[in-house]
């Protein structure tokens, strides 16, 4: 009775059922609260305080940005390194990427407090401010994702547009395997203004390096759970050793990350925080242990050849990063503060509807444009795969499915 | 006409009795709130850009005594929160006052997060909100006038000036006060805060009891925080390059190493790569 199909044109349509209509339900609320926000101030609508100026919104968008990573680690391999095998992936995880980098920048607009003044750091110039780089390289970004998806789009809607695009294509994928790593390694070089506060485990010159590894491992495994879960939606069949291989990839930089975090804790003599038995201390623990070597043992043991162990693997690959920011944001700065924090409803519900919202238009998305396929249309699929579900095909894909 | 304006305070002149945080509050326009600027649990606020802390401290004979810690912007040599400001609306200006213009600013807070000496402070139940902090009267120094603060102080222990003349004069408070035998008479901490920490501040201090004591931060690092950040920053034109380097040439080779095994491929009898 939910069922709903909402057709826009001959190619593109969306169909509703139970669950995209609570995600719609959910967007709607928060984006009430979301407007609210904005007429009522941050004091009225948040926990934040001169103790706790930054919070949960700040700590949504470390993360999405190190799950947006997938993106240009996806991109570095199939347009860098040409791995033919993981160009199924590309389109896809250039969608997902696209649409973590959205969120960021939505949350950021409800994240300061002079969003009338939001222009103004566009042209400010504050080079000196890894938050300034941050917000640059995620709006370069943006623009450059939105060139490549111009391209998605124009596969199947409009062909001049896709000839056009590709023209340019090198350029731009070039761009967008670079920019990243400026907003990456600038989320941890924004704790790095805070050494009287930040606990000693995290605050290191190391810290932006650390998360600009992690998000590589940690977008890399976005991409193959996102995988599984897509697979298991859409009652696709998965191959199993492309993921493999991916996550591979994904642990050789927590295997990078493991070794350099060592020596960093090492050299700094760091190692007795750890193990004091200190809240950061724990939850170091855990985010070493749950978040790196467990991923780390998993993806080079036998045993990642099932497709459970891949799964684990890679949600906890994700969940380090989780823990890791976490640690970082709130945990390490605690004793500082001394005092708690904990977000407002309001705070969390925004997060929750705009998360509701870019997850519908991403499923509106991922069905209407040609992503499940090989970059090159001219050439058949590299993984041809039996197109069921409410996927169009185009007619590339019809012919290399008759075939 | 630039200087480079400085304040000395002098913790064993001061009585504690907050005319400087009144005097603050009348040139900045700032409410009277129910928060007290001067008292024992005095804190910075967004309606008080200073205050005066009291604490009951332990001298050197062992006796229990009031001492009084104003407490304010330092303002920076090199301004952590003017290096951090997402949209440059921190600025120092030729007095070297570290000002703030809320024309500019995006309100991202980072400059709260980033003071080592925690001073700026938010408007958090405003709409629209400021960042709150001492400006070092800056519009007064422009006119050549000392800060309004200074200039109410009825004890002397607030002093206006040049930094390096100050701080030539504070060493030489402390190494006559050291040079004395006389017990009765004030015995200075062998060190002026705000000489080294984070760099160098222009506000200064002296004091006959431990800094620690009087609630200033010990472990602010000697560097300025700018310049730790540079450490990662100064990288970054390199990484971008590199990487622009790297990935081209990578790019080039791998293509043409994947053309070459395709050329292969179909020399060995075609579409067996489909
Ligand atoms: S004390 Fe804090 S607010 Fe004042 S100039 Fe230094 S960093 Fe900025
Ligand atoms: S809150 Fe305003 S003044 Fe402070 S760093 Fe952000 S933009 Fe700059
Ligand atoms: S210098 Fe001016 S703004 Fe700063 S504390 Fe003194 S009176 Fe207030």
């Amino acid at each position: 009775m939910f069922d709903y199909t909402l057709k826009i044109n001959k190619k593109a349509s969306f169909r509703f059922t139970l669950t995209r209509w609570i995600l719609l339900l959910l967007a709607v609320f928060g984006i009430f609260i979301l407007i609210y926000r904005l007429i009522n101030g941050l004091g009225a609508t948040t926990n934040l305080s001169d103790e706790w100026p930054w919070g949960f919104w700040i700590y949504m968008d470390l993360i999405l940005s190190a799950l947006g990573a997938c993106g240009f680690a996806v991109a570095i391999l199939t347009h860098i390194f040409h791995v033919e095998k993981f160009k199924p992936l590309a389109r896809r995880a250039l969608l997902m990427s696209f649409f973590c980098y959205v969120l960021v920048f939505l949350i950021l607009f409800i994240e300061i407090g002079r969003w009338d003044n939001f222009y103004w750091f566009f042209i400010s110039g504050a080079f000196t401010s890894p938050l300034y780089e941050v917000a640059i390289c995620i709006t370069l970004y943006i623009i450059v994702q939105v060139f490549e998806l111009l391209e998605v789009w124009g596969d199947r809607y409009k062909s001049w547009v896709k000839h056009i695009t590709r023209f340019f294509l090198p350029f731009f994928v070039l761009l967008a395997c670079i920019i990243p790593f400026g907003q990456e390694a600038a989320y941890g070089a924004l704790y790095l203004a805070m050494p009287t506060k930040l606990n000693v485990i995290w605050y290191s010159q190391f810290l932006p390096w650390a998360c600009l590894i992690t998000s590589f491992s940690g977008g890399l495994c976005f991409v193959a759970a996102e995988y599984y879960v897509h697979n298991r939606h859409y009652k696709k069949t998965s191959d199993d050793a492309m993921i493999r291989s991916l996550l591979r990839v994904a642990g050789a930089f927590i295997l990078i990350y493991i070794v350099l975090k060592f020596v960093d804790l090492s050299v700094r003599g760091a190692w007795t925080e750890v193990f004091s038995g200190s809240a950061s201390g724990n939850m170091f623990l855990v985010e070493f242990i749950v978040g790196s070597l467990v991923p780390a043992v998993l993806i080079f043991s036998p045993m990642i050849k099932k497709s459970m162990y891949q799964l684990i693997a890679a949600g906890c690959g994700i969940l380090g990063v989780l823990i890791n920011r976490f640690d970082f944001v709130f945990v390490g700065m605690a004793d500082y503060a001394n005092v708690s924090y904990f977000p407002k409803w309001t705070e969390i519900w925004i997060v929750i509807g705009l998360t509701a919202l870019v997850v519908l238009v991403y499923l509106f998305a991922i069905e209407n444009l040609p992503v499940n396929q090989g970059k090159n249309d001219e050439k058949p699929d590299i993984v041809s795969r039996p197109p069921t579900g409410i996927i169009h095909l185009s007619k590339s894909e019809q012919n290399s499915v008759s075939e | 006409m630039s200087s480079n304006s400085a304040v000395l305070f002098n913790v064993a002149k001061c009585i504690g009795c907050g005319s400087c945080t009144v005097a603050c509050k009348l040139w900045n326009d700032l409410e009277f709130g129910e928060n007290n600027a001067h008292g024992f649990d005095a804190k910075l606020s967004a309606d008080s850009w200073t205050v005066v802390q009291y604490h009951t401290i332990e001298n050197n004979a062992g006796q229990n005594v009031f001492r009084f810690a104003k407490r304010q912007c330092m303002h920076c040599l090199e301004p952590s929160c003017a290096s951090v400001c997402f949209a440059n609306a921190i600025t120092v200006d030729e007095n070297g006052a570290v000002v703030y213009s809320p024309k500019k600013c995006v309100g991202c807070r980072y400059c709260l997060i980033a003071c080592p000496f925690d001073v700026p402070k938010y408007e958090w139940n405003k709409v629209f909100p400021s960042v709150m902090k001492c400006q070092l009267c800056a519009d007064k120094l422009a006119e050549g006038e000392t800060p309004s603060c200074v200039s109410v102080c009825p004890t002397g222990a607030l002093i206006f000036g040049d930094r390096d003349e100050l701080l030539e004069k504070a060493h030489a408070i402390i190494a006559t006060s050291a040079a004395t035998e006389n017990m009765e008479a004030t015995h200075y901490v062998n060190e002026v805060y705000g000489e080294k920490q984070a760099g160098g501040t222009r506000w200064l201090y002296i004091s006959d009891v431990p800094f620690a004591e009087l609630g200033f931060p010990a472990s602010v690092p000697k560097k300025s925080i700018p310049g730790i950040v540079h450490d990662y920053t100064k990288w970054k034109p390199g990484v971008f390059l590199g990487a622009a380097a790297a990935f081209s040439a990578i790019g080039l080779y791998t293509k043409r190493r994947l053309k070459i095994e395709e050329e292969k491929a179909s020399e060995n009898g075609g579409e067996n790569n489909v």
